[in-house]
């Protein structure tokens, strides 16, 4: 008989049959007799379980039990039931099951795994996460590694820059950095790089694009006659720059040295104080103040004790840039990360508020540091710029590439040769443009050489002067903070009435005449007749002479004043382009001839003039200013020729009123 | 922005009205003394007025000669081409001082002065028309005749005489001429100034056939001369009455307001015959006018205006004269020589 129809036959005939075990047979069963039989017998047998079983059941005896069982026991998953379960569910159950867990990753296995599958895996999963770093482990990390990790990760990590901060940045300061960083780094230029340099540059040549406007056309002109001198003046300025330059470098060389005194620099003084005298009650910035840069914040004066406090929070940690204040409202400064979060409030700040920065927080800083220089950053009227200013000054780059006695490599950026390309840029940058308009009022001088004396007496008394004006475009390029150079072009026109008597003038005027005519005695008529009566008498003449004139104004300014609002002097030479009259003049025998243009009688090109002015100038946006110039014009030589019986020359004081605009900002 | 705007254009406009002045025109102003500007007519005229001066502008200077008061008799020929001699026998001269002949006869040599009007021009330049009486005349000659002496006006003795010769110039000689004088002012004025005073007077003492028409030989020519028997210096004429007055009617003439009665004389000659009138003013309707000239008279108008030292001409005709006439006379600016010119052709 088959085992299979025993099992079959016992198990209906028997089913409900219970007998019960001897004694001491259960004892001779081996346990794998009784599991076997059980696994054979009992495999597709399904028992209730009594509550009161599952409760004498401990969980470690379960799960013992179903550890040893289903250790190794592999089940399919029936399908669909992974999609029915959502991550947070499955996340849960690792997060709870296998948080202890620990796995080890065999080599092939992390090269296995693409970077961009860890980078989308970390980045969502620890985007937020803030782990401690244990004791020591910095220490670990080479210095080589850092760089190199933050090289890796971070060198093509562009972050945008607000329009507000770049603003706030001066030019000097900008250039002043990247002269003092990268005066010592060599980079390769790539072949290409310089086309894709070459368009961007044009853009950014405001200047070329106003040429397309029609005023360009005077504006060159202007350019072209006063760029030699703008030029003269600029070459002498950049040597003037250059002087200060190798100044600044040997104030570098100091600090490098450790004997740098931050009270000695002018700029620094002035930023100082300026700090000082806006911070509006908070306490002065000491000259002891020390201020350091970079990314690290830790002072290296600070109690090691405090710094070991640092680390332990977690906040700032050696001046890492944290993922998780990635999109606080935190400003970055020309790519520095400044951190703001201090353990220590005592210490270092008293207030978390975003807008009050912790100088020391936001200033590296360097030798001794004094708590308590809290700034307030919205009092500020530069802040970043004077930070950048000041930190630019006062530190070397060995001190920049270096956080607590480890040295930093810093990212290489590739610049093609900065250093030439700033004097073009420097040249194009601050381009003004005037145009202006002033109601003039000249005084003549007349020198006698052969004229009658009756002849200068009536010509004095025909003449009287009346208001003329001139108007102009004209190029302001500032050399420097104070000095100015202007040249353009400018149309002058001189007016001049002469009033004279002419005698014997005839008059004629209609009229209508009516008469009463008796043709015979009782026959009379009325005759209506249209007659023209002549009236006799003289004319008062009123004539305009006009004295017009092409000049190129040469100026040099001054300027100064704070604020939107600047007051300058301007004083030069006017070159007279052409020049030319209309009107009347008297003859020899007191009669009164016109003049034509092109007349001999009067100079084509009257030479050379004085010119002076006060300049007031209130900015209204940084593209636009407006300005008032009260002015006075000595023309050095005679308008008149010398087939004139007399000398004639000018002196005209007149107040341009015009706007400025800016050719190279937005 | 639209600030920025707003004060571009405000300075814009304070320029242009501070510099950008209008030009002032001439202004005119009449002088006011000057003729040309006085319009209004006078009611009575002085010999101040403008044109109380055309006739010593016009009148050429007299034509003089010697006469010898010891010859028996003078032949005196004047005017050129021998057209007109004058005859003066011994002893017809006295002198007269305030109204009274001086006992003393002249004697030796003195000068005659003469002027003759021989044509329609020389009438008009002397302003004598050929009126007289209110009636019309008609001209055959007329002269101005002076003897001087020692700067004194010689007159004729009573009942002497003096004989002119002469032949009519652009007719032929006219029948039933007689002679007439003039009533001048008191003392009587230079030939060439205007009198109002005067009048052609006939000479009823001259006889009854005071002027003969005869043919003589002149310069080979065989010509009718008349001969005039004179017993009066100063204007003498031989005129005679027109014929056709009786059916005279009103003329008038009027002209612009510049031209006034006291700048401007009217006159009208016959185009047929040497007879000139003038118009006289009227004050009331500012016009000139005459009742003298027969209906269908074929005349021209001449007015000769002064105003100032500018002289005006104007001229208009009229072929037939109708009744009730009315015409206006538009005066041109005109030199002295063109009238003069003008006049001559006449």
């Amino acid at each position: 008989m088959p085992d299979s129809q025993f099992d079959d036959f016992v198990g209906r005939s028997l089913s409900d049959l219970s007998v019960p075990v001897p004694e001491g047979a259960w004892e001779r069963l081996a346990d794998k007799q009784f599991d076997l039989h059980c696994k054979q017998t009992l495999q597709h047998m399904q028992s209730n379980v009594s509550d009161d079983l599952w409760k004498r059941i401990t969980d470690s005896h379960f799960d013992q039990h179903i550890a040893e069982q289903l250790g190794n026991y592999i089940a399919p998953v029936p399908a669909g039931s992974f999609e029915q379960l959502d991550d947070t569910r499955l996340d849960h159950f690792f997060g709870n099951s296998l948080v202890d867990y620990e796995v080890p990753v065999g080599e092939e296995q992390w090269d296995a795994i693409a970077d961009g599958l860890l980078h989308q895996h970390t980045g969502n999963v620890f985007d937020n996460y803030e782990a401690p770093v244990s004791e020591g482990l910095w220490n670990k990390i080479a210095d080589q590694q850092f760089n190199q990790h933050f090289a890796d990760k971070l060198g093509n990590l562009a972050v945008p820059v607000s329009g507000e901060l770049w603003d706030s940045i001066t030019d000097g300061q900008m250039d002043a950095h990247f002269q003092s960083q990268l005066t010592t780094i060599e980079a390769p230029v790539p072949e290409d790089m310089w086309e894709r340099v070459k368009p961007r540059e044009k853009e950014d040549r405001k200047f070329f694009f106003w040429m397309r406007f029609p005023m360009a056309a005077a504006i060159l002109g202007a350019i072209l006659l006063g760029g030699i001198c703008a030029t003269y003046f600029l070459y002498n300025n950049y040597n003037k720059e250059n002087k200060g330059s190798n100044q600044q470098e040997v104030v570098r060389d100091a600090a490098k040295q450790g004997n740098f005194n931050p009270a000695q620099p002018n700029n620094a003084v002035e930023n100082k104080e300026n700090i000082s005298s806006e911070s509006n009650g908070s306490e002065p910035i000491t000259p002891n103040t020390q201020l350091n840069r970079g990314n690290s914040v830790i002072p290296p004066d600070i109690d090691p004790a405090a710094a070991e406090s640092f680390k332990k929070n977690g906040s700032i940690n050696n001046g890492l840039i944290e993922k998780k204040r990635r999109n606080s409202k935190t400003p970055i400064h020309s790519g520095f990360q400044i951190t703001q979060n201090f353990p220590n409030k005592n210490l270092l700040t008293s207030n978390r508020d975003q807008d009050e920065i912790n100088a020391a927080s936001i200033l590296p800083v360097q030798g001794s540091y004094q708590a308590g220089n809290t700034i307030q950053n919205k009092k500020f009227a530069y802040p970043q710029s004077i930070i950048a200013k000041e930190r630019n000054e006062k530190f070397t780059q060995q001190e920049v590439t270096t956080i607590n006695g480890h040295p930093i490599q810093l990212p290489k950026i590739n610049c093609p040769t900065v250093r030439g390309r700033n004097k073009w840029d420097d040249f194009n940058k601050d381009w003004y443009v005037d145009t202006y308009v002033s109601p003039d009022y000249s005084i003549q001088t007349i020198n006698n050489l052969s004229a009658s004396q009756q002849l200068l007496k009536q010509k004095d008394s025909s003449e009287q002067m009346q208001l003329g004006y001139t108007a102009g475009v004209r190029l302001v390029k500032p050399l420097n903070n104070h000095f100015l150079l202007t040249t353009g072009l400018q149309y002058a026109q001189i007016n001049q009435k002469y009033v004279y008597r002419s005698e014997n003038e005839i008059k004629l005027t209609t009229v209508v005449t009516i008469r009463t005519i008796i043709r015979a005695p009782g026959d009379t008529v009325v005759v209506r007749d249209t007659s023209t009566v002549q009236t006799v008498g003289y004319k008062n003449n009123v004539e305009k002479n006009r004295y017009r004139s092409i000049d190129i104004p040469i100026l040099l300014g001054y300027q100064f004043g704070r604020g939107s609002l600047k007051v300058g002097i301007h004083a030069g030479a006017i070159i007279n382009v052409s020049s030319w009259y209309e009107g009347v003049i008297l003859d020899s025998s007191m009669a009164v001839v016109p003049v034509q243009k092109g007349s001999q009688l009067y100079k084509s090109k009257v030479g050379l003039g004085l010119y002076a002015g006060v300049n007031v100038t209130k900015e209204l946006s940084k593209d636009m200013s407006l300005f008032v110039e009260p002015y006075y014009k000595h023309s050095l030589d005679n308008i008149t020729s010398e087939k004139m019986p007399y000398q004639q020359k000018f002196g005209t004081v007149g107040v341009l009123m015009g706007v400025r605009w800016s050719l190279n900002r937005k | 922005m639209k600030m920025q705007v707003y004060i571009l254009m405000l300075l814009s406009t304070c320029l242009l009205l501070g510099s950008c002045q209008k030009e002032l025109s001439g202004e005119f102003t009449a002088y006011p003394n000057n003729p040309l500007n006085d319009t209004i007519w006078t009611a009575t005229q002085k010999p101040t007025d403008g044109v109380n001066s055309i006739i010593s502008d016009l009148m050429p200077p007299v034509e003089v000669a010697s006469v010898d008061l010891s010859l028996p008799t003078n032949e005196i020929k004047i005017g050129g081409s021998d057209s007109c001699r004058l005859y003066f026998d011994k002893g017809i001269f006295v002198t007269i001082e305030n109204g009274v002949i001086t006992p003393v006869k002249p004697e030796g040599i003195a000068t005659i002065e003469m002027y003759r009007i021989r044509n329609i021009g020389e009438m008009i330049r002397c302003m004598r028309p050929s009126q007289a009486n209110g009636l019309l005349t008609e001209f055959a000659g007329g002269f101005f005749i002076r003897i001087i002496k020692d700067g004194k006006e010689l007159s004729l003795a009573s009942r002497q005489s003096y004989l002119v010769k002469w032949i009519e110039a652009g007719s032929d000689a006219k029948t039933d001429m007689r002679v007439y004088y003039s009533r001048e002012s008191s003392p009587t004025p230079l030939y060439n100034v205007m009198d109002f005073n005067f009048e052609w007077k006939e000479d009823m003492m001259a006889g009854t056939n005071p002027i003969e028409i005869v043919e003589e030989t002149l310069s080979n020519k065989k010509c009718k001369v008349y001969k005039m028997l004179l017993s009066n210096f100063r204007w003498v004429s031989a005129q005679r009455p027109a014929s056709a007055n009786a059916n005279s009617v009103r003329l008038t003439s009027f002209l612009p307001p510049n031209f006034t009665n006291k700048n401007t004389t009217v006159l009208a000659y016959f185009k047929k015959q040497k007879t000139v009138i003038k118009l006289d003013a009227d004050y009331s309707s500012r016009s000139f006018k005459t009742d003298l000239l027969p209906k269908g008279a074929e005349i021209t108008l001449v007015s000769i205006s002064k105003i100032g030292s500018n002289y005006y001409y104007g001229e208009k005709d009229i072929s037939s004269l109708d009744y009730g006439t009315i015409t206006k006379i538009e005066p041109e600016k005109i030199t002295l020589a063109k009238i003069q010119e003008l006049l001559n052709n006449k």
